[in-house]
C-alpha cells in the first residue's frame, strides 16, 4: 500500500522539466493559479494546472508557552521532512507529496489515547490529568492524477491518501496508538464551454486506530476519565483487574463535491460545494466490543476563488464551512451465557451535538513578473462559532470568535544568483463571546473544574498575533534552488501576560 | 448537458443520508416495592436508582403502599430499596434491589420484594485481603485477615462456622451459569473453610471479634514484611494448609478446608485474590453438605453451593469504582461493594459505627449494601474501636 505513491512521488521529483518553478515566491505563485488544485477534484488539475517543480525539504517546528489547550501540551517540537512535485507527464498531470514527522510533546493534559485529542469530531477517548509527554509519528503520502479525454471535452481524475501514525504517552496511564487513514476521491471535469467547466467529485474514507494502555507502575491502577463530552465521563482504571481493554476507533467517510468553473482571459471563478458523512465508533476490547460512544459528523463545505492574472494578480478566496457531529450513546448489556459472552446494544440516544460553522474571506495581491512576484500583500478574515451541547442533563459549551490578519512579503533580489524573502504578518482575534455551563451529575470533577475551565479560557479570550519570516533563495542551474526558511510566530492573549511561541526553520532543495 | 447536471447533482447528493438514532429523553418509571407475606411493612421505603457509568443517583421515598416514581434519563441502573425498623430492641433490616437494569421504556414498571432481617448477628466488622509492600518495593499477601465481630446482644458460638469466597475469583461481568435447579438460590463458594468446635467451644460475646487470619503470625519480623501493617500472633483462627511447605503451624485454631476449587490446589496457602474478593459467612443447616460440588455450564469448574437464606453476612470487595456494577453477590445479600482503589497498598475496609450502648459496646451499621456500610481504613487493625478477644484466647497477648 505504502510503495505505490512513493515510487510515484519519486518519479515526479525526478522527472520535473519544462517551466519549472525555482524559487519560494515561484512556489506561492504557482499554487495560488492553481485553482482547481485546491479543490476535491483532482482531475481539474488538467484545467489549472501546476507547473512542474519538485522540492524536498526538512523542517523543525517548535512550540512553547501558556496560551494552549491542554492537550496541547506545554511544549511541541517536529522534526519533518518532505518531498512534492508536479509533472505534466504526456496527457497525464500528476502531483505527489510525502511527509514523515517525528513529533514530541512536553506536558500535555486529559489526553491518553488521542493521536490528535483536539480533533471535534470524537468526544469519546480516555483522559488523565496527569501532565504527560508524547512521542509521536506520522507517514503522509499523497498522489493527484488528472487526464484530459475526448479531446479536453472531459478531464478524469483521482486522488489517494494513506497516512499512518503512532504514538506512545510517557506518564502513567501509559497509551500507544497505532493508526491509518486512506481515502480514494474519483473526479471527473466537463467542459461545458471552453470558459465553463462543471466537475463531480466522490470520495471514501477509510480509518482506523487502535490504542493499548498500560502501567510502568503495575501495582498502582491509574484512574482514567471515558470521556462523553462538555465534562460527562465513565469512570474507569488503567491496571489491574478491571482495567479499560483496547480502545479501538473504525471510522469511514464518504462525500462529494460539485464544482463549477468560469474563465475569461485573466480572470478566472471557481466554486467547490462538497458535502461529507463520516461516522466513527468508540470500541472497547476487540473480542467483546463494548461500544463507549459514536460521532456522526456531516459536514458541508463551499470555497469561493476568484483571480485574476498580470502583473498585479488578485486572489479572492471566501470559504464556508458548517459541521455537525452527534454523539451517540448505548445502554448496553453483557450477556454472560456461556454461549454468547458479548455486551448486548439495548437502546442508542444522541447525547451530544457539536456545532462548528466558520466563514473566511481571503485577499491576496502579488506584483511583479509572471511566474514570481516582487511583493505581496493579502487580508484575511475569519468567523467561527462553536456550539456545543449535552443534551441531557444538559451543558453547554459555546464560542465566537473573529480574527483578521494583514500580511505582506517583498522579495529582494541579492545579485544574480540570490533572493531574499521577507514577509510579515498582524493579526487580531476578537472573542464574540462564549460560555460554558455544567449541569451534570457531579460539578467537582476535573474534567468540568480543570479541563473545560481552560477550555474555556482559551476559546474566549481576544488576543493578538504577530510574526515574521525569512527566507534566503539561492539559485543554482535551473530549476534548482537552495532555499533557507526562518519564521516565528509569537500570540499574546489579552487576558494573560503568557502567550504562546511558534518558531519554524526549513531548507529546502527546488529542483 | 442538462442530464449531465442533473446526475452530477444526484450524485453529489448521495452523502446526505438520514440518521435513524433519536435524541435522549428523561422517561418515568414505576416501583412498586413488596413486602413479604407475615412481615410487617416500613412507613415507607428509601430508593436508591444509581447508574454507575453516568455516575447520577435519583433518591425517592415511597408511599405508605409502597409505590414510587422517578425521572430518569435512559439507562443501566441498580434499583436499592431499604428500610429499617427498630422493634423490641432489634434493628430490622428491610432491602431489595434489582441490578444492571437495563431502564429505556418510558412507563415501565419494575417490582421489588424486600426481605427483612434482623441486623446480622455475626457480621464482618473489618476485612484486609489487598496487601502490602515490602521494604525493597516487591508484594506481600501473607497478611491478609478477616474480623468477624458479634454484633446482637446475645452469645453467638463460632463453632462450624464456614468462612470463604464466591466465584467468580474477581469481579466480573461474566458471571458463569450454574448446572443445578434454582441455580439463583444459591451461592457457589470457591474456597471453603469450617471453625472446627462441638457446639460450644468457641463463644463469642457480644461486642468481641474473632480474627480469621490466612497466616496467624507477626508478618512485620525481618524474615516476612517489616513494612506489613499488622502482627496477627492474636488472631483466633487461621488458614492453614496441611503440610505446607510455606506455612508455620501457629498457636491459632487451624480452621478445616472443606474445598477449594481446583485451579487453587497446588496453592501452599490460603490466598485471597488482592483485587477483591466476594466473602461471605454461614452456619451449615442440617442438610447441608459441604462436600456436594455443583459444576458450572460449559466448564468443569465447580463449587460448593450454599442456599442463599443460610448466610449470616457477605461482603462484596472490588478492585475500584468502576467494578461496583459487576457484582458477584446476591443484592439481597450485599446490594453494594467495597474497594480501596489499589493492591497492596496496605489498606483495609471496616464497618461504620452505627452507635456506642451505654456500656460501651458498638453496634456497627448492616444494612447489607456494603457500599453504604464499609469504609477504607488506611492502616489495617485488628479489634478497632475496643472490639474485645474472646476469653478462650489464650494465645493472644
Amino acid at each position: 500500500m505504502k510503495t505505490l505513491p512513493i515510487l510515484l512521488t519519486c518519479f515526479l521529483c525526478v522527472r520535473a522539466a519544462a517551466q519549472p518553478v525555482d524559487a519560494y515566491s515561484g512556489m506561492e505563485m504557482n499554487d495560488a493559479r492553481a485553482l482547481w488544485f485546491h479543490t476535491s477534484n483532482a482531475a481539474g488539475m488538467a484545467i489549472t494546472p501546476l507547473r512542474n517543480y519538485n522540492i524536498l525539504s526538512a523542517r523543525y517546528e517548535k512550540a512553547s508557552g501558556a496560551y494552549k489547550r491542554p492537550q496541547e501540551g506545554d511544549g511541541n517540537g517536529t522534526m519533518s521532512f518532505n518531498t512534492n512535485g508536479a509533472l505534466q507527464l504526456g496527457r497525464f498531470f500528476l502531483w505527489g507529496d510525502f511527509t514523515f514527522a517525528d513529533n514530541h510533546v512536553t506536558g500535555a493534559t486529559y489526553n491518553t489515547n488521542r493521536y490528535d485529542p483536539l480533533s471535534p469530531a470524537m468526544p469519546y477517548y480516555v483522559a488523565d490529568p496527569n501532565k504527560s509527554d508524547w512521542k509521536r509519528q506520522y507517514y503522509d503520502m499523497a498522489l493527484k492524477v488528472a487526464l484530459p479525454l475526448r479531446e479536453g471535452r472531459l478531464a478524469a481524475g483521482v486522488e489517494v491518501h494513506y497516512s499512518t501514525k503512532r504514538a506512545a504517552k510517557q506518564l502513567d496511564p501509559r497509551a500507544t496508538v497505532h493508526a491509518y487513514e486512506i481515502s480514494v476521491q474519483p473526479s471527473i471535469v466537463v467542459k461545458i464551454t471552453p470558459r465553463h467547466h462543471a466537475g463531480l467529485s466522490l470520495w471514501y474514507q477509510n480509518a482506523f486506530d487502535r490504542n493499548s494502555f498500560t502501567n510502568s507502575l503495575t501495582y498502582h491502577s491509574e484512574s482514567i476519565y471515558i470521556m462523553k463530552g462538555l465534562g460527562n465521563y465513565s469512570p474507569g482504571v488503567v491496571g489491574g483487574t478491571g482495567g479499560i481493554g483496547v480502545f479501538y476507533y473504525p471510522g469511514s467517510q464518504y462525500g462529494g463535491g460539485l464544482q463549477y468553473g468560469l474563465s475569461a482571459n485573466d480572470k478566472a471563478l471557481l466554486l467547490d460545494i462538497t458535502c461529507a458523512k463520516e461516522k466513527t465508533e468508540a470500541l472497547e476490547t476487540p473480542t467483546k466490543p463494548r461500544r463507549r460512544g459514536t460521532a456522526g459528523n456531516t459536514a458541508i463545505a463551499a470555497k469561493l476563488q476568484l483571480i485574476r492574472n498580470g502583473n498585479h494578480t488578485h486572489k479572492i478566496t471566501a470559504e464556508a464551512f458548517r459541521s455537525a457531529t452527534d454523539g451517540i450513546e448505548y445502554v448496553q448489556e453483557y450477556d454472560s451465557r456461556y454461549e454468547v459472552n458479548q455486551w448486548i446494544t439495548v437502546a442508542e440516544y444522541v447525547k451530544s451535538t457539536y456545532k462548528l460553522f466558520s466563514a473566511s474571506l481571503r485577499y491576496d495581491l502579488f506584483t511583479g513578473a509572471l511566474h514570481d512576484y516582487s511583493w505581496k500583500a493579502g487580508l484575511k478574515t475569519i468567523y467561527a462559532n462553536r456550539q456545543d451541547e449535552y443534551l441531557a442533563p444538559r451543558s453547554v459549551f459555546h464560542a465566537q470568535n473573529s480574527y483578521t490578519e494583514v500580511s505582506a512579503a517583498k522579495n529582494l533580489p541579492l545579485g544574480a544568483a540570490s533572493r531574499l524573502l521577507l514577509g510579515g504578518h498582524a493579526g487580531y482575534n476578537v472573542n464574540l463571546g462564549g460560555e460554558y455551563r455544567y449541569t451534570g451529575t457531579d460539578a467537582t470533577t476535573l474534567p468540568v473544574t480543570d479541563f473545560y475551565a481552560q477550555e474555556l479560557d482559551y476559546f474566549t479570550t481576544h488576543y493578538a498575533t504577530i510574526g515574521g519570516s525569512i527566507h534566503w533563495s539561492l539559485l543554482l542551474k535551473s530549476p534548482s534552488s537552495i532555499n533557507l526558511h526562518l519564521s516565528g510566530e509569537w500570540i499574546k492573549p489579552a487576558t494573560s501576560s503568557s502567550g504562546r511561541l511558534f518558531l519554524k526553520a526549513e531548507a529546502a532543495f527546488i529542483f | 448537458m442538462k442530464k449531465h447536471l442533473l446526475l452530477l447533482l444526484t450524485l453529489a447528493a448521495l452523502p446526505v443520508a438520514c440518521d435513524k438514532t433519536g435524541k435522549v429523553e428523561e422517561i418515568i418509571v414505576s416501583v412498586q416495592v413488596n413486602t413479604p407475606a407475615g412481615v410487617t411493612p416500613p412507613a415507607a421505603y428509601e430508593v436508591e436508582f444509581i447508574n454507575y457509568n453516568d455516575k447520577s443517583k435519583v433518591e425517592k421515598t415511597t408511599d405508605a403502599d409502597g409505590r414510587v416514581s422517578a425521572s430518569l434519563l435512559p439507562g443501566v441502573y441498580t434499583i436499592s430499596v431499604s428500610a429499617e425498623v427498630f422493634e423490641q430492641g432489634f434493628s430490622v433490616i428491610y432491602s431489595g434491589s434489582l441490578v444492571n437494569e437495563n431502564i429505556v421504556t418510558d412507563g415501565a414498571s419494575y417490582s421489588i420484594t424486600v426481605q427483612a432481617a434482623k441486623s446480622g448477628t455475626l457480621v464482618f466488622k473489618e476485612i484486609y485481603y489487598t496487601g502490602s509492600r515490602t521494604p525493597s518495593g516487591s508484594t506481600y499477601f501473607r497478611d491478609q485477615f478477616y474480623e468477624i465481630y458479634n454484633n446482637s446482644e446475645t452469645v453467638v458460638y463460632a463453632d462450624g462456622l464456614c468462612i470463604g469466597s464466591l466465584y467468580t475469583n474477581v469481579a466480573s461481568a461474566n458471571q458463569p451459569t450454574w448446572d443445578r435447579e434454582n441455580a439463583g438460590d444459591y451461592v457457589y463458594y470457591q474456597w471453603l473453610w469450617q471453625i472446627p468446635g462441638n457446639g460450644t467451644q468457641y463463644p463469642i460475646q457480644p461486642g468481641e471479634s474473632i480474627i480469621v487470619s490466612q497466616y496467624a503470625t507477626n508478618h512485620q519480623t525481618e524474615d516476612k514484611n517489616p513494612t506489613s501493617p499488622v502482627n496477627l500472633l492474636s488472631s483466633e483462627f487461621e488458614g492453614y494448609i496441611a503440610n505446607s511447605t510455606q506455612h508455620t503451624d501457629m498457636p491459632a485454631v487451624n480452621l478445616e478446608l472443606k474445598y477449594r476449587a481446583a485451579s487453587f490446589a497446588l496453592m501452599q496457602f490460603w490466598l485471597q485474590t488482592v483485587n477483591g474478593p466476594a466473602i461471605a459467612i454461614f452456619f451449615p443447616a442440617e442438610d447441608t453438605n459441604l462436600t456436594e460440588l455443583t459444576t458450572q455450564v460449559g466448564s468443569t469448574a465447580q463449587g460448593v453451593a450454599i442456599p442463599i437464606r443460610l448466610i449470616l453476612d457477605a461482603v462484596e470487595t472490588v478492585a475500584n469504582e468502576t467494578q461496583i456494577q459487576l457484582k458477584r453477590i446476591p443484592t439481597v445479600l450485599d446490594a453494594g461493594a467495597t474497594y480501596v482503589s489499589e493492591t497492596y497498598n496496605s489498606k483495609s475496609v471496616a464497618r461504620k459505627v452505627k452507635e456506642t450502648k451505654p456500656d460501651g459496646r458498638i453496634i456497627y451499621q448492616d444494612t447489607n449494601n456494603s457500599t453504604n456500610d464499609f469504609e477504607v481504613q488506611d492502616t489495617p487493625e485488628i479489634r478497632r474501636n475496643g472490639a474485645k478477644k474472646p476469653a478462650w484466647n489464650s494465645w493472644g497477648s
